[in-house]
């Protein structure tokens, strides 16, 4: 009985899905297919054989339908730059952004969640998207993320390196260790020497971190260099010197269940191309 | 005890399918859980680093605001339902508002007033040295919050729906307000109360958003369930479905028997 009712509800939500996925492709597909260049050409030259002409050309086809980019909540700025970009040079493409935590990502491409682009903040969030066969072909790496620190406005408790991060008087927090920005956490402190003294360790990640100093619960904390602006007049930035100072690598990967791989591909060349990567720096992160 | 349906309370035409389709709705997420968790090895995974602490941390919390939501909120439904008090209406939706924001939001609500900048957690830092958020009393803080509206509303159509004579004739018989309430109407309010505390305790065993938000996430002190499932949905899935088989299953099981002690009552 229970049985069956799983198996009816499944048909059902599956039918549902597909008539989604058709709708959206019918209606994206129909421009591209429409506007035939050939017969319009073909009158004022007045060519006799239009052969050629009608057998077309090789497969210059242009890109349409839907690209779904999932990627952490801080490149929003960075990826709207580049959806602006990718469409105005491709008409009938049209770029979402499913912006989120990086694991919920990972699980939301697991369960089947439509998605074409993955951007990723570390290698290591790209290595477990592959080894787990969520991405096809190469992941490309188009940026660097370093680390900052993040403190209230007028910096009250006076925060001047990353030694503030281990002090025991002052309240402190970084992400969560299981997180990519918590792991540079752990790499910082052992480069450092330190031993860090969280007061919490931020399951949002780098923007919770952010959260924290603007509302000034902290003195001080580690976050992506990238995700301080968010904090707006709130927060200030503390530079970490190079030498002291880690970063991972972002990268990019066409995903291997993509309804659209060729417009996904496409994406993915445009954010590494140096026109993509002229936004990838503009928007703080460091060249590859 | 047993009701047998009389012609009146057949069911409507469609109602049984559609009555069905909800439970299945509802109920079949919950199987995909269960079957899903990995039972196998679930001993090995429960005694991993930090989940008896998560476990002591949300039952010490969930424990504590349901108490603090009790407290709070069964004088605040006496006065709504006995509607005497200025300003009802607005007081009502103020109620439910912990219902409608993003918990997360609600977080940073309690953060302006009791952080350590807020309007009162400013004073409490300066008078007393005390500072709520990133300590256990801050997540009861954070999950009383968002469970008192669950305590407001049941037990306002609890206090409603009581025959108001009886009180009154326990004061024309020397009764004092105080021994009103608690020897007539709180024990006829009792199923009442029962359901608002299975609703307050469930919704803060569940709370997430305003404890991350207001308390932080520190292992052994701020560090609730549904923070460590959160947490593990990053690394082992598996990990996760099976923390959240230790929400799921106190509260099933709370919520059954309380249900059959109700239908005794009644």
């Amino acid at each position: 009985m229970l049985r069956r009712m799983v198996v009816a509800l499944s048909v059902v939500l599956l039918g549902a899905a597909a008539g989604c996925g058709d709708d959206e492709d019918g209606g994206a597909a129909a421009p591209s297919t429409s506007p035939s260049l050939s017969s319009s050409v073909a009158p004022t030259t007045a060519v006799p054989t239009t052969v050629p002409a009608t057998t077309g050309p090789p497969t210059t086809a242009a890109l349409s339908g839907m690209l779904t980019v999932m990627a952490p909540g801080p490149f929003k700025a960075l990826l709207e730059k580049a959806k602006a970009a990718f469409e105005a040079a491709n008409p009938g493409v049209t770029v979402q952004l499913n912006l989120g935590h990086v694991p919920t990502l990972l699980t939301q491409l697991e369960g089947g969640v439509p998605g074409d682009v993955l951007v990723t903040p570390d290698a290591g969030t790209m290595g477990q998207a592959k080894s787990k066969g969520l991405v096809s072909g190469e992941a490309i790496v188009i940026g660097g993320s370093q680390m900052a620190l993040v403190v209230p406005a007028g910096n009250p408790a006076a925060v001047k390196d990353v030694t503030a991060l281990a002090d025991e008087a002052l309240r402190v927090a970084v992400c969560a260790d299981e997180l990519p920005c918590g792991k540079l956490a752990t790499e910082l402190a052992r480069k450092n020497g330190l031993a860090l003294q969280p007061d919490s360790l931020e399951p949002g990640g780098s923007p919770g971190v952010v959260t924290k100093a603007s509302t000034g619960e902290i003195d001080v904390g580690l976050v992506f260099a990238t995700d301080v602006a968010a904090g707006g007049a709130k927060v200030e930035k503390v530079a970490i010197p190079e030498a002291a100072n880690v970063s991972s690598v972002v990268s990019t990967a066409t995903v291997e269940a993509s309804g659209n791989p060729s417009a996904a591909a496409a994406l993915v060349a445009f954010l590494a191309s140096p026109a993509g990567l002229e936004l990838v720096t503009g928007s703080g992160f460091v060249s590859p | 005890m047993t009701r047998a349906a009389s012609p009146g309370t057949r069911a409507p035409r469609g109602f049984v399918a559609v009555g069905v389709l909800a439970a299945a709705f509802l109920a079949l997420p919950v199987l995909g859980l269960i079957l899903r968790a990995p039972w196998g090895d679930a001993f090995e995974r429960l005694g991993r680093d930090g989940v008896a602490d998560a476990v002591r941390t949300s039952a010490v919390c969930a424990t504590a605001s349901t108490f603090v939501a009790l407290v709070l909120g069964v004088p605040l439904a006496w006065l709504l339902a006995q509607g005497r008090i200025p300003g009802r209406s607005l007081i009502r939706a103020i109620v439910l508002v912990p219902l409608l924001l993003p918990p997360l939001v609600s977080g940073i609500g309690l953060l302006s007033v009791l952080g350590r900048r807020g309007m009162v957690g400013r004073l409490l830092d300066r008078w007393f040295g005390v500072t709520l958020p990133f300590t256990t009393a801050g997540v009861v803080v954070a999950v009383s919050f968002v469970a008192l509206p669950f305590v407001v509303i049941t037990m306002e159509s609890g206090f409603r729906s009581l025959d108001r004579r009886l009180g009154a004739a326990a004061a024309t018989l020397g009764a004092d307000p105080g021994s009103v309430v608690r020897t007539v109407t709180l024990p006829l309010v009792a199923p009442s109360l029962a359901a608002g505390t299975a609703l307050a305790w469930a919704r803060s065993l569940g709370e997430f958003g305003a404890t991350i938000t207001f308390a932080g996430n520190l292992p052994g002190r701020t560090q609730t369930l549904p923070l460590a499932t959160f947490l593990a949905l990053e690394t082992d899935l598996d990990q996760a479905v099976l923390l959240s088989m230790l929400l799921l299953i106190p509260t099933i099981v709370v919520l059954v028997l309380l249900r059959d002690r109700w239908q005794g009552l009644s």
